[in-house]
């Protein structure tokens, strides 16, 4: 679960072109939205592609992102429940 | 001095020219359907078609048809129709003022991936941009005596039309022809796709239900002239241009505020230019696209400017789908119908308007429409209003011609100088051109003495075509599957004028403009006319063409001119 988490951060630095920032910048268990690392809606399509691409899940409604992308800890265990790949 | 109507022309989903528009719109008659024309994997999604083939559409504007842009050949088709219902036969002493955002991308899709042959660089580098279409649709018309085109993503109609009430109310033209088009590509139809706001039914603007737009397509024009210059040609008046005002939420790239600020202020001051007060209006043909976002946004809006007392008003989004940068001008098309008929077009998709809808027109209905406002809302935050009226509305707003100006310009070549003025969070988006303009802009800012403009205009050739071509790629080599929407959101030449306006709180007229290469002062034209008609004191003027390895190889084996800059001026009145 441990290389899941940082696989994921990597994933997501890479995704939205977060550059001067490092894994060890997101906290695990730190909202990714609003308070937090303050993304906004585009990259939470972002973050959607990234689960088809990287993962194979498809999310038919862009809204369940909301619930999947609270942190770190609640998309690794999505993903590690959901993955196709 | 009275700006007035004498001519326009249509071509849209609901078929070619004025007629097949009204009786379509009168018997409630959608041109939104299954995909026919557009060779996509999201055949699936519905879609606002002109049902012709390119082929049948040359046939009609009399040209040939290998290699001319769709965009064009629907532009070449309404024009032709616009100057004849206006009595124009000769165009030498008007203005061509059209506004597009795909321009010959349709071209560009089919050619891109046989780039190693130089005669396909050539076809592409002279189709592509935005300003050879409208280059192109005059060539069919005749010698304009100016031209330009105006790409603000899906208020560049409307914008289109504004530009040209300048011209004519600051006496550098007499008769303007202005409006916009715009035909489906993939590159935008994927790219609205990878935003998930393309809903897979019709579309339901201002329905609880709404779940996102159709894409049409289509092209509307307008000849617009001083009323001294209809009555000298004893040529009828359809309607007047009664007020009209650009405006910026500067929120974010794509999503509307959720106060409204922009669609807002571009009311008000619409009503303002126009010189009445909310309770004129007798009807308001809204932006409704269908997507929660917008039509949400827009509410509020009507409800800041028109309090309790909202008059009717409605979409045509489920008749026409939405025709982005040609929307603007294909709904002042509609809104003159609606004037002329003394007609309310419904919005016919919606069962359950949205709380706060009430005045929403559901069914066709009679009455009186003898001023109208037209929303138009874009990419960027660029919001737009106008204010059509069948009888000329009395107002003194004679522009100063005579101003001592003063300029204070800056450019910058090191991407890196940016980060002294904007945080990383801020800058993670943009491209090295993009973050020149940023550092430039707050030079030039420091030099005027000023925090910031009271406007903002950008000016380029080929527009943000770095994430147009990480997008286009990306949709060419993966089948149009698993697409990120970044390199879309920034990919309209509007994204750079936006992307200041956002940094610097700016709300004031924003506008990207794509000169004609035998006219490259358009954007200064407009600078000057927004400083003549009191709109700014001060206007930012951005200068920016970005440097892309792969386009600029294009480019070289074209034998095609290859700049880059990131330029910003200041003009002031002294």
């Amino acid at each position: 679960m441990e290389d899941l988490k940082l696989m994921l951060k990597q994933q997501i630095i890479e995704a939205l072109n977060l550059e001067d920032m490092s894994p060890s910048d997101i906290i695990d268990d730190e909202p990714l939205f609003g308070s937090g690392l303050g993304l906004d809606s585009i990259d939470a399509l972002e973050l959607i592609v990234l689960l088809e691409k990287h993962y194979g899940i498809k999310l038919a409604d862009p809204k369940e992102g909301k619930q999947i992308f609270r942190s770190i800890n609640v998309m690794a265990d999505y993903v590690a429940s959901h993955r196709t790949k | 001095m009275n700006i007035a109507i004498t001519g326009y022309g249509i071509v849209s989903a609901l078929g070619v020219g004025r007629e097949a528009t009204l009786d379509a719109l009168s018997h409630g008659r959608g041109g939104v359907g299954r995909m026919r024309i557009l060779k996509s994997a999201h055949c699936d999604l519905p879609v606002g078609e002109v049902p012709l083939t390119d082929a049948e559409l040359a046939d009609i504007a009399g040209v040939p048809c290998i290699d001319v842009p769709r965009s064009t050949l629907l532009g070449i088709v309404a024009a032709k129709e616009a100057l004849q219902n206006a009595r124009v036969s000769d165009v030498c002493e008007m203005a061509f003022i059209s506004g597009t955002t795909v321009g010959g991308m349709d071209v560009t899709e089919r050619l891109w991936n046989k780039c190693d042959d130089a005669a396909v660089c050539k076809t592409i580098a002279q189709k592509h941009s935005a300003d050879s279409c409208t280059r192109d649709i005059s060539d069919a018309l005749g010698k304009f005596g100016f031209m330009t085109t105006i790409s603000t993503a899906c208020s560049s109609a409307l914008n289109a039309i504004i530009y040209g009430a300048d011209l004519i109310r600051t006496r550098r033209f007499r008769r303007v022809l202005v409006g916009g088009t715009e035909a489906l590509t993939l590159f935008h139809l994927n790219g609205f796709n990878s935003l998930r706001i393309l809903d897979s039914a019709l579309c339901r603007p201002f329905d609880e239900s709404r779940n996102g737009l159709n894409l049409g397509e289509g092209a509307a024009y307008l000849v617009i002239e001083d009323e001294d210059s209809a009555l000298d040609r004893n040529v009828p008046v359809l309607a007047y241009i009664g007020g009209y005002a650009n405006c910026c939420d500067a929120f974010h790239q794509t999503a509307t505020s959720d106060d409204a600020v922009g669609p807002s202020m571009a009311m008000s001051k619409a009503l303002q230019c126009a010189g009445i007060a909310p309770c004129d209006v007798d009807y308001i043909n809204t932006h409704g696209t269908g997507t929660p976002n917008n039509d949400q946004t827009e509410l509020t809006a009507v409800h800041n400017v028109f309090g309790n007392a909202v008059p009717p008003f409605s979409s045509t989004k489920c008749f026409t789908g939405h025709t982005t940068s040609a929307s603007g001008s294909i709904e002042t098309v509609i809104c003159l119908l609606t004037m002329e008929s003394q007609t309310a077009f419904a919005n016919f998709s919606a069962k359950q308007p949205i709380e706060g809808s009430n005045s929403l027109v559901l069914a066709k209905a009679y009455n009186r429409a003898d001023v109208v406002m037209c929303n138009s809302f874009g990419f960027g935050g660029n919001d737009s209003s106008l204010i059509l009226s069948r009888y000329a509305l009395a107002h003194n707003d004679e522009p100063c011609l005579e101003l001592a100006l003063q300029t204070f310009a800056e450019s910058c070549e090191n991407p890196d100088e940016c980060k002294q003025f904007l945080g990383p969070m801020q800058v993670r988006r943009m491209t090295p051109q993009m973050r020149c303009v940023v550092a430039a802009v707050h030079k030039s800012l420091r030099k005027a003495g000023i925090d910031k403009p009271d406007a903002i205009i950008a000016q380029t050739k080929w527009g943000c075509k770095h994430n147009s071509l990480i997008f286009l790629n990306d949709m060419l080599n993966n089948a149009e599957q698993e697409l990120s929407p970044t390199p879309f959101m920034q990919s309209t030449h509007n994204t750079v004028a936006s992307q200041i306006a956002i940094m610097l709180g700016c709300h004031g007229y924003n506008s990207t403009i794509v000169p004609d290469m035998a006219y490259p002062h358009a954007a200064d034209t407009d600078a000057v006319m927004l400083l003549q008609t009191g709109v700014a004191r001060s206007v930012l003027l951005i200068d920016f063409e970005e440097p892309d390895i792969e386009w600029d190889a294009m480019l070289e084996k074209a034998g095609a001119e290859i700049k880059h800059m990131a330029n910003a001026t200041i003009i002031m009145i002294e």
